[in-house]
């Protein structure tokens, strides 16, 4: 079982990430078990929240909270902090939308590279350059995001993932930003694997 | 061809709808029950379910008299709510098994006010026991999508005609997404044949008045006398005897036609074999407790785990059978009868008093209110159940352990607690 929490702020979209990144698990064929759920409060714009998701080969039993993830998935730099850090497992991944690099993230935050890969894409930035935002002018990246997983030890393709997405909004020009997208952050995610030596 | 699709508890409930063809459908919103209904109204609006009709109330109370309404007019019937709605319901509830009609409504449970919480225990489900409705508790959407399918079955059956729960876990089931398999629409109708209900109100010929005022005893009529109050709700309690058979019946022909079980329908053992210690428990702590069993068998325990289905009827039989050889009997109850200890806990100790068996029964409280369950405080419950097994002491108390409490986060000093 791998388990996948991402980090947000409410409206950005961690849920529906959830629930694209567990189709695309299926659609893989390599994880015929999904089980996604946000940690619910009481919902607000911009409040950070989390979404938790649970791909598997077997069926998934567990119904708690995430403790501690395979892969912490933070879409809003803002809410990034050491409480993300602290709940990745030994030989986990970080994957943060930031303009910086690996290296620099795990100066700052101080990351072990014997413990936590450390995966940085611009999705901000991508979202801008391809003008794939929401009516309010805010950038989307839960969806670009599907495709830094893809370049990650995720038995999850490209193809999957794009599948994935058009299983959620449908054929069309915007869904189509949406994978280009996708497309362009798993050509341009940076990533600092951990070091085994 | 049968689709698999990822989708939440709420929504596998409404796509059981839609694959049963429920012909009413009248509910009012409330967290976390909103969107199976909201999802089945999708449904009407689109033309997908072309024979339903979709009532719009102003509140609970009219929603589940609408759908015994139509009922009564020989329809087939659904509603769902949660805590506070389901408690607006409990008349009607009443008024639904009493009219021994096969209505099913599901339960998103959730914690009752006050303090006011949306999130999930177990206290509303048990909170309308008393009803005369079956009731079943799932542990994932799937079993939701199929335990709905069943139910109908269940509720139609003439040996049965009652109205039936689903009770699943509020978010932990309602809102999250998992991978569950629609039926084919076909396959389901030969499951489910059409309802023949046994009253319609146009049937002017025979039926002249419903659930009049009835008395103590009986009414002698040169036409035939009719039943008290007592012998109707006699045959109402033989109806919840039979339902076990029943029940058994139909998970088995379920198993035949669509490849899944949950255990016989009644309760779902996991690793219980050769078990000296089993857990008991419903719905989302069963599902919790799975892996705790495997953690601790691998700590060499022999655990089980007893994951109650049914819930009314008890199926004391089948509980008498299944704890017959363990020794320790850990009840994790998300729910508290009040004064007394977890309903879930008392009730086991009632029905095992007179077993041939009867093992040490431990319960506990855990999650109300939606307090994350983690698995390293069942397991420390069960270690705590197991290290106290002889203590009389122990044994003789009600068990209102409350586990995962953070009293001492709150100031409180350890004497105080």
């Amino acid at each position: 079982m791998i388990e996948i929490i991402f980090y947000g702020r409410g409206g950005m979209g961690a849920v529906t990430a959830g629930k694209i990144l567990s189709n695309a698990a299926i659609i893989s064929n390599n994880y015929p078990h999904v089980s996604t759920f946000p940690a619910f409060g009481t919902e607000r714009r911009g409040a950070p929240v989390m979404a938790f998701c649970r791909i598997s080969e077997k069926p998934i039993w567990i119904r708690s909270h995430i403790q501690k993830a395979d892969y912490a998935i933070v879409l809003d730099e803002t809410v990034f902090g050491d409480h993300v850090i602290a709940r990745i497992k030994d030989k986990g991944a970080l994957i943060l939308n930031t303009h910086k690099c690996p290296e620099d993230v795990r100066k700052e935050y101080n990351i072990d590279p014997k413990k936590i890969t450390v995966v940085t894409a611009d999705l901000t930035q991508i979202a801008f350059d391809l003008k794939l935002t929401n009516r309010e002018n805010q950038p989307i990246v839960n969806t670009s995001v599907l495709g830094v997983l893809t370049k990650s030890s995720l038995k999850i393709g490209i193809e999957d993932a794009k599948r994935a997405i058009i299983n959620m909004f449908g054929e069309g020009p915007k869904t189509d930003l949406n994978i280009k997208a996708a497309e362009k952050a798993a050509e341009n995610a940076l990533v600092d694997e951990v070091k085994t030596v | 061809m049968p689709e698999r699709k990822v989708l939440t508890g709420n929504h596998a409930a409404a796509y059981a709808c839609k694959s049963v063809g429920v012909e009413v459908v009248a509910a009012y919103p409330i967290t976390p029950q909103s969107p199976v209904v909201e999802k089945i109204s999708e449904f009407v609006e689109s033309g997908e379910l072309p024979n339903t009709q979709f009532v719009t109330v102003e509140s609970e109370q009219s929603a589940i008299s609408a759908v015994v309404a139509a009922s009564q007019m020989g329809a087939r019937v659904f509603t769902a709510s949660s805590a506070n709605g389901l408690a607006y319901m409990y008349e009607i509830l009443c008024w639904a098994a009493g009219s021994r009609l096969p209505l099913v409504m599901c339960i998103a449970t959730r914690a009752l006010g006050a303090p006011w919480s949306v999130w999930t225990d177990h206290q509303d489900a048990f909170s309308v026991r008393d009803v005369g409705f079956i009731q079943q508790f799932v542990e994932s959407n799937q079993e939701a999508y199929d335990t709905v399918l069943m139910s109908y079955r269940v509720a139609e059956d003439p040996r049965v005609y009652l109205p039936a729960f689903v009770s699943y876990d509020g978010y932990i089931l309602s809102h999250t997404m998992m991978s569950v398999q629609i039926e084919d629409d076909d396959k389901v109708r030969e499951f489910l044949p059409p309802l023949k209900p046994h009253i319609h109100l146009t049937d002017f010929e025979n039926v002249h008045s419903v659930n009049p005022v009835t008395p103590p005893g009986l009414t002698v009529r040169p036409e035939g006398n009719t039943p008290g109050y007592y012998e109707f709700r006699y045959s109402m309690q033989k109806a919840h005897e039979y339902a076990i058979e029943v029940i058994e019946e139909v998970a088995k022909e379920f198993e035949t036609k669509f490849g899944r079980a949950y255990g016989n329908g009644i309760y779902k053992p996991y690793k219980a074999d050769d078990a000296e210690v089993l857990i008991f428990a419903v719905g989302s702590v069963a599902s919790e407790s799975r892996g705790v069993v495997d953690t601790l068998r691998d700590e060499g325990i022999k655990i089980g785990l007893i994951s109650l289905k049914l819930y009314r009827p008890f199926p004391i039989q089948h509980l008498r059978k299944a704890f017959n050889k363990a020794k320790l009997v850990v009840v994790f109850d998300r729910d508290v009868g009040y004064g007394m200890e977890g309903i879930l806990a008392a009730e086991l100790k009632s029905a095992l008093y007179a077993a041939d068996h009867r093992p040490i029964i431990r319960g506990f409280i855990v999650g109300l209110g939606g307090r994350d369950i983690t698995a390293d405080q069942l397991i420390n419950g069960v270690k705590k159940a197991i290290e106290e097994q002889d203590n009389r002491e122990v044994q003789l108390d009600t068990h209102v352990d409350f586990i995962g409490l953070q009293l001492n986060e709150l100031g409180f000093k350890k004497e105080e607690i």
